[in-house]
């Protein structure tokens, strides 16, 4: 029998694409169905933010935090405060703080659920997609109606937060949170124990502890490979140190430990986590200020490098701020989860069929505007 | 997350000065070439698992890079400094450390300039293969055109300005 002249395919899974959550481009090399190699190019969303935030001032900088990443713009405006409030040393009021942890925890929850519903529907079910849009249309009529905005909320403030919440807002979201804990409990029964999708899951892209650290992988992605690691928990920053809650892992229950069902069981499990969070602050908070009065119009501080860290639900963002002095930026850099995550891909990928890419891609929950800036 | 007290680096290598911002300390490795064995000493004796941060910023004639790094089981963290001068700018990859440094490296090679020793794949991760100039520079002028893309301003706008 002569031997078959084999050679190896490229595919385009081009920027355009229904099922790489943006402009992501992967340049795979098969063989058949069966991915051999795979190189992500990135670069397509790149707008220059880290430029930009040098051409104005500190406080001028919040808006574009918004569009870093908009699915989850609460808690990408709070890193970014929280790396100048470092910086500069100032003290929030306790309930701007309270506030922020409930905007933030509330965004936790609907960037889950855009993570797991688009995650689902790449694997082909329609459903579990609308019932988690329509539960997180809840959480942006509750943000829509105390800073105007349904996505990019531009609400936190150098110092505090932009707008007070009523008692009627308060009442609202915990009404909200005590139902959305019974939406959890029916989105595990008909999509994690559905037979369909734990076998799309199950042992698919498996990533080990050592990779996970070799590649800076952080988030649920780390968790989910069995690392319980949170930067809420490490280094807690605001008042997390006063809350009570867990840290899920993955625990490999249909597959082995790190592969993307996990990922997904992770998810699930933060977004129980983050309910029980948003409770007991609205249990904490009292009347208050919502910015701090040491804050000036033109924020100075002083000259040097700062590093901070936060958890977003894409994992840790670093900020890495530097000033001169002056009241302009020198130097804002920022690394966000889904960098990592992307630079995971090729070495996740190998070995997989074209439809398990699909599936490790929405288990890493990568979000394009995060890799480019 | 603790800060990392250097001592033992710091007894090890005379190079290196200690700095202090906030509460945040971070070293300073006069000598860019002892760069990777500092890195190396600290990932393997004192279990620097995680590489968080690679970065850089251009200060006057010189390029200052930033190493973050993050013990998971001890719980600390950790910041090294090196400055590179921008006529030689090169320095040591940490790849081979660190694969999370790959794709950083390429972002500091693509907005500054540097070049990193030893990278396996050094080119431009953000902006266009062929573009020139690298953008996150203090001199970098914004050019007037990209292949066929114009990007100078139009006579409309320049009418409505007076």
């Amino acid at each position: 029998m002569t031997q078959l002249k084999t050679e190896y395919i490229n595919v385009n899974m081009g920027p355009q694409h229904p099922a790489t959550h943006g402009v992501l481009r992967l340049v795979l090399q098969t063989d058949g169905e069966t991915v051999h190699e795979c190189e992500p190019v990135i670069g397509y969303l790149h707008r220059s933010i880290e430029k930009i935030a040098e051409q104005g001032e500190w406080q001028d900088f919040i808006p574009f935090t918004d569009r870093v990443d908009y699915v989850c713009a609460m808690n990408a405006n709070w890193a970014y405060c929280h790396a100048v409030e470092q910086a500069a040393n100032f003290e929030i009021p306790r309930r701007a703080e309270l506030l922020r942890i409930i905007m933030g925890e509330l965004n936790r929850i609907s960037s889950h659920c855009v993570g797991l519903g688009t995650g689902i529907l790449d694997l082909g079910g329609y459903t579990p997609f609308i019932h988690l849009l329509r539960e997180r249309e809840f959480i942006n009529d509750l943000f829509e109606e105390l800073c105007g905005a349904r996505l990019t909320h531009n609400y936190c403030t150098i110092g505090g937060v932009s707008f007070d919440a009523s008692e009627v807002w308060l009442k609202r979201c915990r009404v909200f949170a005590e139902q959305f804990k019974k939406i959890i409990i029916q989105f595990e029964k008909f999509a994690m124990d559905n037979p369909i999708v734990q076998k799309r899951l199950a042992n698919v892209g498996v990533v080990t502890k050592e990779m996970a650290f070799d590649y800076n992988l952080v988030g649920p992605n780390l968790r989910a490979s069995g690392v319980a690691i949170d930067i809420r928990k490490q280094a807690p920053y605001s008042l997390y140190s006063e809350f009570e809650f867990d840290v899920p892992v993955g625990k490999g229950i249909v597959g082995t430990v790190g592969d993307c069902f996990d990922r997904f069981f992770v998810r699930v499990q933060e977004m129980k986590e983050s309910v029980s969070l948003v409770l007991q602050a609205c249990d904490k908070i009292e009347e208050g200020e919502i910015q701090s009065k040491e804050v000036k119009k033109r924020i100075k501080p002083q000259e040097g490098v700062y590093i901070s860290r936060t958890e977003m639900p894409r994992g840790e963002t670093t900020y890495l701020i530097q000033s001169d002095g002056t009241s302009k930026p020198y130097r804002v850099k920022i690394r966000t989860g889904s960098f990592t995550a992307a630079s995971a891909l090729p070495v996740a990928a190998k070995g997989m069929l074209i439809a398990d890419v699909v599936a490790l891609i929405s288990s890493f929950d990568v979000v394009v505007p995060e890799i480019d800036r | 997350m603790e800060q990392y007290t250097y001592t033992e680096i710091i007894a090890n290598n005379p190079d290196i000065q200690l700095i202090e911002a906030q509460g945040q300390y971070r070293i300073l490795l006069k000598n860019k070439v002892d760069l990777y064995s500092v890195l190396q000493e600290l990932k393997e004796k004192y279990a620097f698992e995680v590489l968080s941060t690679l970065t850089a910023t251009h200060e006057n004639e010189t390029f200052r890079v930033f190493y973050s790094l993050m013990s998971y089981s001890e719980n600390t963290e950790a910041t090294i400094e090196v400055c590179v001068e921008r006529e030689e700018a090169t320095i040591a990859s940490v790849g081979s450390l660190w694969t999370s440094a790959l794709w950083l490296e390429r972002e500091v090679y693509d907005l500054f300039g540097i070049s990193f020793t030893n990278h396996p794949d050094l080119k431009r991760i953000l902006m266009p293969e062929d573009w020139e100039g690298h953008p996150l520079c203090k001199d970098y002028v914004i050019p007037e055109s990209y292949g066929e893309i114009d990007n100078r301003a139009s006579a409309i706008t320049q009418d409505f300005n007076t």
